[in-house]
């Protein structure tokens, strides 16, 4: 089983998981507002979260001495995440969702038009609490499978042609809270694309890696209001 | 259902690098000629149902140095277009059979021929009923080299061959103006009969970039 379609069958299974938690909620709401409030930069046990999903674009901006910064020119990208608390502010999270580029220098890279990356990757993290609407998270890509798809070319009779990556993915997000459970967010990543592409020795440093940045917007639901360990100790 | 629509399946995660110089007869750089990685390009000078994998052109010195997809195919050129000023020269092999060393087509120092517009023109002026049976014998200014791996195959290349044009002119068509591409130098043979009497052989030396031959009969 590759990590894309890994990712697809725990979204799916995030998705069921959200549901029942999401309704279950309802009855155990009153509960967790009840709770104690102590609140800091790291912690805050009132404004802990079980489950948040984001759905947002961003705009991929590429740079360096390579493939990406030198032969392809950022249009726009969407993003699907969803993540678990798994203690406390530290939590673990799955995305999948893709990024769109023109070619600007087919002589570098090849004779097509546009390239899209699909992006599938887990990810770890950690938010902080800066201010009473705010939050700040850390993230770090710890899985990956990138798979660049190529078109545009001068005849219809070549569709695609494919190439992959992993990615090593360093993400800063900031979550402001419009309600308890719903957020809005603007989020930066820095992307290091890992390229399987086979290319002459001399052209090596030129494709094995490609870097990228994204800047993106979206909204955030959140459902309950434990972190996973805190369901099963207390 | 399956539906089968792409005939080219290019190579994924691969890209290949085509580099060389290109020269003209006197050895002077080229620059600003286009080169084409292709793949179903077709033997003849024109290309016909052919797919582009990359392409680039010729810097100040002649140098030229294209990163392209790669295609395994019996029909893989890299042709090399010195546009109407030059003549074009094209690589061709089995990449079903052979992938450089490294994935680089190195191909050194491609020397191309300087053009010549030759521009003929055939007027009738003794009246009707006289007739024209003409031919010109050229080279062309077209070069395709067929390798097998590092190996040229002659027997497959059609470099710099004699090409003949030939037209029979008479009352329905008097008079007929063409023009041809020559490698600049080069002699064209120009053989003709009026009225099918006895063939008549002239040679044409090709002088000048822009050559004006016009015969009457």
């Amino acid at each position: 089983m590759t990590l894309r379609s890994l990712i697809k069958t725990l979204w799916l299974t995030c998705v069921c998981l959200f549901c029942s938690v999401s309704f279950a909620q309802e009855n155990v709401s009153e509960n967790e507002s009840e709770t104690t409030s102590k609140s800091s930069f790291f912690n805050s046990e009132g404004r802990q979260r079980f489950f948040a999903i984001t759905v947002g674009g961003h705009k991929p901006f590429t740079s360096g001495d390579n493939f990406m910064g030198e032969g392809l020119e950022g249009k726009s990208g969407i993003d699907f995440k969803m993540q678990v608390y798994i203690y406390k502010h530290f939590f673990i999270g799955l995305a999948t969702g893709a990024s769109y580029f023109d070619v600007k220098n087919q002589e570098l890279i090849g004779s097509y038009r546009k390239s899209r990356i699909a992006e599938n990757y887990i990810y770890l993290g950690y938010e902080f609490l800066p201010t009473e609407k705010l939050r700040l998270g850390l993230n770090i890509s710890i899985d990956s499978d990138l798979d660049y798809k190529n078109t545009g070319f001068n005849t219809s009779d070549i569709a695609e042609q494919h190439d992959s990556a992993k990615l090593n993915r360093y993400g800063v997000y900031l979550h402001y809270e419009l309600a308890k459970h719903f957020m809005i967010y603007l989020d930066y990543s820095y992307n290091v694309s890992r390229t399987d592409i086979e290319v002459p020795s001399n052209l090596e440093s030129f494709f094995r890696k490609g870097t990228y940045s994204t800047v993106g917007l979206g909204i955030v639901f959140t459902i309950g209001s434990r972190d996973l360990v805190s369901r099963f100790i207390n | 259902m399956t539906v089968l629509s792409c005939e080219v399946q290019l190579e994924d995660n691969t890209r290949i690098l085509v580099e060389g110089t290109i020269k003209d007869q006197d050895n002077m750089p080229i620059s600003e000629a286009k080169i084409s990685v292709l793949t179903k390009r077709g033997n003849f000078t024109g290309g016909e149902n052919q797919y582009i994998l990359g392409e680039g052109y010729s810097n100040a010195d002649g140098h030229f140095s294209v990163i392209s997809l790669y295609d395994r195919d019996e029909d893989f050129a890299i042709e090399i277009d010195g546009g109407d000023a030059y003549s074009t020269y094209v690589y061709k092999t089995n990449t079903l059979e052979y992938t450089p060393l490294d994935l680089t087509f190195n191909l050194e120092t491609v020397s191309l021929k300087k053009l010549a517009a030759f521009n003929y023109n055939m007027v009738r002026t003794s009246g009707e009923s006289y007739t024209l049976r003409y031919s010109f014998k050229y080279i062309e200014g077209f070069c395709l080299e067929y390798y097998e791996g590092i190996t040229l195959n002659e027997f497959q290349s059609s470099c710099y061959e004699e090409r003949v044009v030939s037209r029979f002119l008479n009352d329905s068509n008097p008079d007929f103006e063409w023009l041809l591409y020559v490698p600049l130098g080069e002699i064209v043979e120009f053989t003709y009969s009026i009225n099918d009497e006895p063939e008549i052989t002239e040679f044409i030396t090709i002088n000048e970039d822009n050559y004006d031959f016009t015969f009457t009969y």
